[in-house]
């Protein structure tokens, strides 16, 4: 009888394990699923405090949150903050905007025709490996300190993943789509217009939502190096003036800015991507 | 009319079809069966314009094949191949000209049962009625003939019967000719006039059998299952 237990034993575990996936998948986090996201980084910050507190980090190291708390709320009310807040967002916005953009023209064009892929599928491929950092120095030689090097090196993080997921989103589209489209003889452009690009769009706005999250990594790396202000400035400065609680605080801000925007972006995902769920 | 002469067609190293004479009348409803691989399919491609680089010739009421298809043709697939972003009415739509009004397409939607779905997605709609919007679809612009490739295949046998007298009920108000491939017999013969049996690899006719009833008929019909054995004889079944 030993075998039978064991099938049933097995069972169990596929039948637990088919419960706890399909518990997991994203369409089961409800409202309150999703607050408890809020649990572990406050009992982080509860930690934290008490490591400050218990004398594990000294002040000059690591601030307690309450000391980052009040620096940032007084560079709020005396201005400075707004200042630097605007300026990163403002150049982070124009990025994307530009590397959305170019990613989309190239990406369509690639996608769409063979002879470009070929030309210029592989450059864009090794391209997108340079790391950020290693564009400023050129940049900053071609466009001097000003804001055309740092929205040109965010729009060029932006571009990549937009790039390369509307390229293979229009060269992967359904076979069998395009044969309904050969038998009814649907012209070129109502094709693109009501087929391919509607095919393609989850591809876009995935590649849109990665786009986004390199821009915020891209403006620190240009900000830190040359700018007299933006978060990425607020975070050197930080540690010229030995001032802890200005670098976690805009570390912080960071995390939060890119968590908002991926947020809405998300949020554009789900409106305009409406017929998967 | 709906003709193949000599149709012979070769995938890399593989012959699909040898030789195959098809022909299919005006109005005329014919299904074609026959084993796996036999290439019921590919001369259904063929018909459809899917398939370039034949030889042989293949023509619908006299006018040559070619790969882009004919506006004649109304195609049917397995599945129902639906936009799924786009609400039944657009994916009818995709069937006639840019230029057709609502109300004609509404009119289409409404004659195969769908009224009040116009504005549904695909993914709202059961096996069954996603396949009577393909449906819908092939039939706008009237088309002089109607290519079903396997269109009940997916579905569970109660649908399955149910798509057959609607598909019967609806090719009452078209005149146009049907060409029904299925590897189902017992459907095969149930709908036709005539079925073609193909057989082998490459596929070629094995047998062209009359179905000597007319409609409507009865699923039980003593001709019908002498009929269903004659097909299933030619199939060496």
């Amino acid at each position: 009888m030993a075998t039978v237990e064991d099938h049933d034993g097995v069972t169990a575990i596929g039948e637990r394990l088919t419960a706890w996936v399909r518990d997991r998948s994203p369409s089961a986090i409800g409202f309150p699923r999703r607050a408890l996201g809020l649990v572990v980084p406050g009992l982080l910050v509860v930690g934290w405090h008490l490591l400050i507190t218990q004398g594990v980090f000294q002040p000059h190291q690591l601030p307690a949150p309450m000391t980052v708390l009040s620096t940032f709320v007084a560079m709020g009310a005396s201005g400075e903050l707004w200042g630097h807040l605007s300026v990163t967002i403002q150049r982070v916005a124009f990025g994307v905007l530009f590397g959305v953009s170019a990613g989309i023209v190239f990406g369509t064009i690639t996608g769409l025709f063979g002879l470009a892929n070929d030309l210029l599928d592989p450059l864009l491929q090794s391209m997108k490996n340079i790391p950020s950092l290693a564009w400023v120095p050129l940049f900053l030689l071609w466009f001097g300190i000003g804001e055309s090097a740092k929205v040109t090196l965010i729009a060029l993080g932006a571009f990549f993943p937009v790039y390369l997921n509307l390229s293979t989103g229009i060269q992967g589209i359904d076979e069998d789509l395009l044969e309904v489209v050969e038998v009814y003889d649907v012209g070129r452009l109502e094709t693109l217009r009501r087929v391919v690009f509607p095919a393609a769009l989850p591809n876009l706005l995935v590649g849109i939502r990665g786009g986004v999250g390199l821009a915020w990594m891209f403006v620190v790396a240009a900000e830190l190096i040359a700018a007299s202000q933006g978060l990425g400035f607020l975070l050197s400065d930080g540690r010229v003036l030995a001032r802890p609680d200005i670098i976690v605080g805009s570390i912080l801000l960071f995390a939060s800015l890119g968590n908002l925007s991926d947020i809405g972006v998300k949020a554009l995902q789900r409106r305009l991507v409406y017929w998967s769920a | 009319m709906i003709e193949t002469r000599s149709l012979t067609k070769t995938y890399d190293d593989t012959v699909a079809l040898r030789e195959v004479d098809f022909a299919a009348d005006d109005g005329e409803f014919v299904s074609v069966v026959g084993p796996s691989g036999c290439g019921k399919s590919t001369l259904l491609r063929v018909l459809a314009g899917l398939e370039s680089g034949f030889d042989g010739t293949a023509s619908i009421d006299g006018t040559p094949v070619n790969a882009g298809g004919s506006d004649d043709v109304g195609v049917v697939f397995q599945d129902p191949r639906l936009l799924p972003w786009a609400t039944v009415r657009e994916n009818v739509r995709i069937g006639f000209d840019e230029s057709v009004t609502d109300d004609r397409i509404d009119d289409l939607i409404d004659r195969v049962g769908l009224d009040g779905f116009e504005m549904a997605l695909p993914e709202e709609l059961s096996g069954g009625m996603a396949q009577r919007v393909a449906l819908a679809r092939g039939l706008a612009y009237g088309p002089q003939a109607l290519l079903l490739d396997e269109p009940f295949s997916a579905l569970d046998a109660l649908t399955k019967v149910e798509q057959q007298e609607f598909l019967l009920d609806v090719r009452d108000d078209i005149d146009a000719t049907v060409v029904l491939v299925t590897h189902d017999v017992e459907e095969a013969v149930y709908l036709a006039d005539r079925v073609v049996v193909l057989g082998g690899q490459p596929g070629t006719v094995v047998a062209d059998v009359e179905v000597p009833l007319d409609r409507p008929r009865d699923r039980t019909d003593e001709r019908l299952i002498e009929t269903r054995e004659r097909v299933t004889d030619a199939l060496g079944v």
